[in-house]
Parts: C-alpha cells; structure tokens; sequence
C-alpha cells in the first residue's frame, strides 16, 4: 500500500495555525504487530486521563442548515449553512461540512467555535471537551484528518491515503481507525503513533461514551487494561445476537463512509445499545433497541429474544442511546426518549419542524430507569406495533407475528386469531398467522369463541375465522368443548375446504354424542356430492366419529355409504376399512 | 364416481332442470301473489292441468333403491303428478336425508316444490346450508313453496349467505312468504345491495316501512325502487291507502326523468278502473314526465 502523503496545507486554506506533520510511517502497511507492546506501555497514562460525557444534543438537517436542541435544557438553535454530509456530534461541539468550508458549533447553544476552509466531506469527528478530531473524506479513499483545539488552533493537519474512520479523541492521544482493522494511537502534541491496536474484528470507529473509550463496527471492544491484547483477541468485547430482522440492520455503520446530508435508506432502520459501566464488557440495561421506519423493538442483548416493541406516529430517522434509555429522532423532527427495558416513552423533545436528517448524541443524558408498572404484555404490544393500517411494513409484521407465535400467552393467540381474521390483514400475515395458531397450545377459551364466528354478510362479518388451524390446535389440545363450534362449520358454505377438512379430522377424534346427529347429516349431504378431495376426507372423517360414537345402526350407516353405488368411489375403501 | 365427475355432474344437473325456474322473481311469480305485470303474463298460459295420479307404493319402493336411474325416474313421475304425489313426500324426504346424487337430490327438492308440504322443510334445512349455492338456491325455492314454522327464520338466514344469488331468492321470499318480522333484515338486505329486498318490502311494508322505502328513491336505480313501488301500488287499499299510492306516483314523477315516464306510463296502462283518484295522479304524472331527459 501507497504511503500516507505528507501534508497538504492546500486542505486547510486558512488558519492553518500549525502542526502540520510528516506521517513517518504513520497507517503504514509495514507494520509488523509488536503483540500490543507499545499499546500496553502507553495505556496506562491514557486510562489516567478523564474523559467527560458528551453534550446530550439532537441535530436535524433543514433547508438553511442545522436545527439543534439540547436534550438536557431544551435550549434550541438554529445554524445556517450549506451542508454536504451528515452533521457529526462529538463531545462538546457539532461538526459538520458544507460549502468548502468545516465547522464546529457548540452543541449545547449552536454557536460557532471556528470555521475552516476545507476540502473533503466529513466522515466522522471525535471531541473530548477541549480538541476536536476530524476525519474528512478527500479525493479518492484518501482522508484529511484534523485536530483542532476548541479556540479554532489547528493542532495537527494530516493528509492520509487509507480512508480513515470515526475518530476519537482523549486529551493528547488521538485515535485514528483504518483499513477495519487497525487503531493508530497518536499522540497529536508530538506528532507521533504511540501505539497501534490490531483487531481481528471488523473495526471502523472510537467514540467515548459514559466516560469510557470504545472502538468498533460489527462489534464493540473497550479501551481498558486489555485492549494491548487485541491481536490475540482478547481485549473486552461485546457484540449483540443475531437477529434476523428486515433490512439487516447495523450496530453501527461503517465509519469510513460519507453519510449523505439528508437521511438515506439505512436510517430507516438500526441497532441502539449502550455498553454498561460494568467491569465486565456488556450492554447496557441488558437490551438493545432495533427501529424501523416507526417500529421500534427491545430485544435481549444476550438471548436476542423480544423484550418490548412499540410503534410510533413517524419514521426514526437517527438515535443514540445512553444509561437506561435511548433517544430516537424521526422525521418530524421530535426526539423521544424510550426506556430501553420497557419501551415506555419517558419524554420528548421536538425540533420544531420536519427534518431531512438527523443526528443524536444522548452520552450525557442523566441515566434513567423506567418505573412504568403499567407495562403491557407482549401480547398487547405486539398487535399494537404490527398496526394493520400500515401497509407497506410487511416485513417487520412478519418479525413480529413470528414472536407473537412464541408468546406463551393466552392473549397472544386471541391476537393471531384477530390478526388471522381481519380483513385488512396482508395475505403472507394470514399465511403466518395461520401457521402460527396452528401450533397453538393454548388460548382455547379463545379459539372456541373464534368459532362461533360465521360469515354474515348483513352483519359485514365478509371473512370466516380460521377454521383450519384452530380444528388442528384444539384437536391437539384434545378441546372436546370446541366440538359443537367445529361441527357447525361443517356446514358453513363460506369456510374453504381445506378448513372443514380440518374441522372434520378434528371432530374425529374430538367430537361428543351431542354431535352424533349433525356428523351424520353430514356424511349423508356430502358422501355422493363431494365434488372437491378436501371436502371428500372431511367426509371419511365424519365417518370415523360416527363410527367411534355411534350404535351399530351408524356404523351399518357407513357400511351402506361404502356399498352405496351413489357413494363417490374414492372414498369408498376407507369407508369399508372403518366398518371392519 | 370421481369427485371432478361430481363436478361437472352437478353442472349438468342444473342445466337441465332450467335455471331460470330459480330465478328469484320469476320462480316466485309463478306460484306467490305475483305482481300485475308478471300477473298479466301468466294470463296467456293454459291453465290447470290434468290431475296426474301415482302408485304411491311402488314408487316409495323405487325411491329406497340404490339404482340411481330407478330412482331419477321415480321422481320424475312423482314430479309431474304436482300435489298429487303429496304421500310421497315421506320417501323423498327420507331420500334427502340418507343423502344422494346431485342430479337426484336436485330432482327431489323439485318434487317436494310440487308438493308444497310444511311438513317437509326440516328436510330441506342440510340443504339450505350445501356447499353448492345452486342447491342452496334450489333449496330456498323449495322452502318458499312448502313454508313451514322454520321457514321466515332460515329464510333471514339466507340474507347472510355468502353468494349474491342466494341472498336474492331468500330476499324474494319472504316477501313471498309474507314475513313482516324480516322487514328490519329486508332494509339493511337492500342498504348492501340485496335488490330484490326491494320487491319483498313493497309486498309487505305497513304504511311507515313503505315510506322508509319511498326514501331511498334516488339511492337506488329506478328499476330497483319501482319492483317495490309496483308491490305497494297494486296492494289492496285496506292495506295501503290512496293517498300513500298518489305520495308514491308523485315522488316518481319528481324524478322528472325519461326513465320515470316511461315507468309511469307502462303504470298508466295497467292500473285498475276502481282507483280513479290514484289515477287521475298517474295520468298527470305522465304528462309532467312527457318529454323528459334520461
């Protein structure tokens, strides 16, 4: 790999106050891993550094520039300036690049700290309260890379060839990551790496949070006493479980990557989790939060099994999440602060106005701990979040019908019977629904009321209930209450086949002598007139209840269907076999 | 037999008994009260036919069988005795519930048509709720000549059924039938569609019901509203006073359409000499209406 270029003061016009440095070797190639010597020598005076939190900050992108507000005061403000990246929050200041030039605002007040004419689109900032690191994308994969103290003195101007990531800054030690796989330690006061980290993990951002240091992507690896050991995998790590979810979504981003101003596609989606101020490397509250587009969904961070899941009036565009919470902004521009253990709304802050983007920094929001004892179940959740008059959220529907199927909750299966029945539910939800309440076992208070349901067109009642999969649950309930229900839907023209086939295989194991009488009018309707395979099993069905519960004179009944000539012939052979 | 022979057994069946005799107005003309225009048609056919007389034993022991083809000619000479094969409605009953061939079972419900028995309508019941909406159809026409104490509530069932053809003949009949109790089901019936409610609330809606009906003019096409307005015009005037009959022509000729003058005028050339006074409103409503657009 090309070595790194040596600075271009050409990057920074104007107020270049200094500190313009030769790499040296610095992202060079040719590193040879010293088994995290150099990173263990140093390690100690950086975790002797204290690292403040972060100005709890909300950011949207607007037509005249930025919107902010401060999520502690509520204080907002507005920035006016041509943008052309995602504004960046970091520390202190908010960062952003537009119009050839970079700038940094107060996050808490929106006042300019400095000005820079720049080339390059921010890819990422890091801020300890007192510099400011930036990453600028430049021509190519190249990177500008600054280090700027809050007065507007450019300490350090690097001009890099790898496309170095979110950078993060403690006191002198910037930390620069690049290529997915190293972190170079540099120490901006002398112009030199101190130390590099290699991971063997996919690593493209530092940030701090909580008054800790953090590296990652897939996953996430803390600075502590054990990150020197990192090439040998054993520096503290903690990454969430997989978790089939619609648009795959990150943890986080790649951090080499320009984000677009205005929110793109792969907002609509993400992963929120905090790592916890434990000894141990973990995630905050236990729970990680996954949005898309209005659904947002807790999940456990460690068995990734759905904890809560809520919908919202908007699409979440961006978050953040901190000790206890996360803070979620949309695109109507409110930011709304959700418990991560229980998904209950604790507050809300509004921009004013609809966003194009957003960025949110909640590090230094106080912890918070939702006390909400009036929590719902699952179950009552679920089909809150799945809302059926959103119709082109599909796909996370299906997520969510496939936990509803999980909850072991009698109020679950009264909510995939719903979803099964109404009409404005998509075919592929009816299909899971369906596969879902078939497996069902339990709710059969349920399941009974369900079908006791017919179609009534003078009433609007346009659909059955699923007759089907409820036979095949309470059959395998053995529910003989449910089988005056099943029998009346023998004789419910408006049911499919498929449904009284399996109403009948049902009854033929679970039906009474109270539904004798009706079981046979049936087999004599349909035993010469089934004109469907469906229709004609339900028939043999009905035969093997009459059999089980009838007198001689019924199982002669069904000798005489099976020598019947009118008797359909498919049929006859099993009938013959059930009267042997 | 396969259950695709079923299929097309059950097509063929239906043909040849003619579909048209369970068209819902005009299966019910024929043997109901019918209406004035459909009376006068009917006036042109022969009438009675000669009593046809039946072996009633032997054709109850050919309807026990199991040969098929004996049983299909069984019916049929029981089908065209009409009323007189009234002792054999136990066998066909009896038919019905151990259960048949499409093609037979269609036969049967048509002998017991003819008979016409109340106390055959518990047989038809399984029928009334067959997969096939022709034999449920069938089977609602059945039900409509035979009555029964059962007859009005499975009739109302049938307005809920599931296919429109249905909903119709079981719409026709209770006016047919004369069942007032339905008329709230009759209403919502035709307020989703159900166009031949229309017809059976004109038979029997007491003066504020056949003024609800009167309203929906301009809800509805004018040929929906006048196969009631016909009904409650051509009802006795013990039952529906003049002055309801004249609010009725005169609501009509509000429309001031051609399709109204041209509905006023075939009014005009079948109404009866002994109501001048509704007459006289005819014969004006029809020149207010001359000329008007469509």
């Amino acid at each position: 790999m090309k070595l790194a270029a040596f600075v271009v003061p050409m990057a920074l016009a104007v107020s270049c106050g200094g500190g313009q440095t030769r790499l040296n070797g610095l992202f060079s190639t040719d590193w040879q891993d010293d088994g995290g010597a150099r990173a263990r020598a140093v390690q100690t005076k950086i975790l002797a550094i204290p690292i403040p939190k972060g100005t709890p900050v909300a950011v949207g992108v607007v037509d005249t520039g930025l919107v902010g507000i401060a999520l502690s005061s509520g204080k907002s403000w507005s920035f006016a300036h041509a943008l052309d990246a995602r504004p960046r929050n970091a520390g202190k200041v908010v960062v952003g690049t537009g119009g050839g030039e970079l700038f940094a605002l107060d996050a808490a007040t929106g006042q300019p700290l400095w000005t820079k004419k720049a080339a390059g689109a921010l890819r990422g900032a890091g801020d300890d309260g007192r510099t400011t690191v930036v990453s600028l994308a430049s021509a190519g994969e190249g990177s500008i890379i600054l280090a700027v103290a809050h007065d507007g003195t450019v300490l350090r101007q690097l001009e890099a060839s790898p496309a170095i990531g979110i950078p993060a800054v403690v006191g002198d030690y910037a930390f620069f990551p690049w290529q997915g796989q190293y972190v170079t330690i540099y120490n901006i006061a002398t112009g030199a790496e101190e130390a590099r980290l290699l991971f063997r993990e996919q690593v493209s951002r530092a940030f701090t949070h909580g008054g800790k240091l953090y590296f990652g992507e897939l996953g996430l690896f803390r600075y502590d006493d054990q990150t020197w050991r990192a090439s040998t995998q054993k520096a503290s790590h903690v990454s969430l479980p997989a978790r089939d979810l619609p648009g795959d979504p990150k943890w986080f981003l790649p951090g080499g990557e320009v984000r677009g101003a205005a929110s793109d596609a792969r907002d609509d989606i993400g992963l929120f989790g905090a790592p916890a101020s434990t000894s141990e490397l973990a995630v905050d509250s236990g729970r990680f939060v996954a949005t898309y587009f209005k659904v947002a969904i807790g999940f456990d961070a460690k068995s990734g099994s759905l904890a809560w899941a809520t919908k919202h009036d908007a699409d979440f565009v961006a978050g953040s999440p901190f000790e206890g919470g996360v803070a979620l902004c949309d695109e109507g521009g409110k930011i709304t602060i959700v418990s991560t253990t229980t998904g209950a709304v604790l507050s809300e802050k509004n921009l004013g106005r609809k966003v194009k983007g957003c960025a949110v920094e909640a590090d230094g929001l106080s912890p918070v701990h939702s006390t909400d004892s009036t929590t719902k179940s699952l179950a009552e959740q679920i089909p809150v979040a799945i809302d059926l008059n959103e119709n082109e959220m599909v796909a996370i529907q299906r997520v969510l019908l496939r936990e509803l199927g999980k909850a072991e909750d009698p109020q679950a299966t009264k909510a995939l019977i719903d979803l099964a029945s109404d009409p404005r539910t998509p075919p592929p939800l009816i299909v899971d629904a369906e596969a879902a309440l078939a497996t069902r076992r339990n709710g059969a208070d349920f399941m009974i009321a369900a079908l006791g349901r017919h179609y009534d067109f003078l009433k609007d009642v346009l659909k059955p209930p699923p007759v089907g999969p409820l036979a095949d649950a309470l059959l395998a309930m053995k529910e003989s209450r449910a089988a005056p229900a099943l029998v009346a839907h023998l004789f419910d023209p408006a049911d499919t086949t498929d449904a009284i086939k399996r109403a009948a295989a049902a009854l033929a194991q679970i039906a009474t002598k109270a539904e004798l009488a009706q079981l046979r009018s049936f087999f004599a309707l349909y035993r010469s007139t089934a004109d469907d395979d469906s229709l004609a099993q339900a028939v043999v069905s009905a035969a093997q209840a009459i059999v089980r519960l009838g007198g001689p004179e019924d199982k002669a009944l069904v000798a005489h269907g099976a020598e019947d000539p009118m008797t359909i012939s498919a049929i006859k052979p099993q009938l013959f076999a059930l009267t042997k | 037999m396969t259950t695709g022979d079923l299929r097309r057994a059950w097509q063929t069946a239906w043909v040849a008994l003619g579909l048209a005799c369970l068209a819902p107005r005009g299966a019910l003309a024929d043997d109901g009260k019918p209406a004035p225009a459909a009376a006068a048609k009917k006036s042109a056919v022969p009438a009675g036919k000669a009593p046809v007389t039946v072996n009633v034993p032997a054709l109850t022991e050919r309807l026990k069988g199991s040969d098929g083809s004996e049983v299909e000619k069984a019916l049929g000479e029981a089908k065209a005795a009409g009323k007189g094969a009234s002792p054999l409605a136990p066998a066909v009953e009896d038919l019905l519930r151990r259960g048949t061939t499409p093609a037979i079972a269609t036969l049967a419900l048509a002998v017991l048509a003819e008979i016409g028995s109340p106390a055959s309508a518990a047989s038809l019941q399984p029928y009334l709720h067959h997969r096939s909406p022709e034999v449920r159809k069938r089977a609602l026409a059945t039900l409509v000549k035979t009555g029964g104490p059962s007859a009005i509530g499975w009739l109302r069932e049938g307005l809920s059924d599931s296919d429109a053809g249905v909903r119709g003949t079981a719409a026709s009949g209770l006016g047919t039938l004369k069942g007032r109790e339905a008329m709230g089901d009759l209403f919502i019936a035709l307020d989703h569609q159900v166009t031949e409610a229309a017809a059976s609330i004109g038979q029997i809606c007491t003066a504020e019901a056949c003024d609800k009906l009167v309203a929906k003019t301009g809800t509805f096409g004018l040929d929906v509203m006048t196969s009631g307005f016909d009904q409650i015009l051509f009802r006795p005037s013990a039952e529906i006073a003049d002055d309801q009959k004249i609010r009725i022509v005169e609501r009509v000729r509000e429309l001031g359409t051609q399709e109204a003058n041209k509905y006023l005028r075939d009014l005009q050339s079948r109404w009866p000499t002994n109501s001048p006074k509704v007459k006289g409103t005819i014969d004006q409503a029809v020149l207010a209406t001359a000329g008007s657009r469509s």
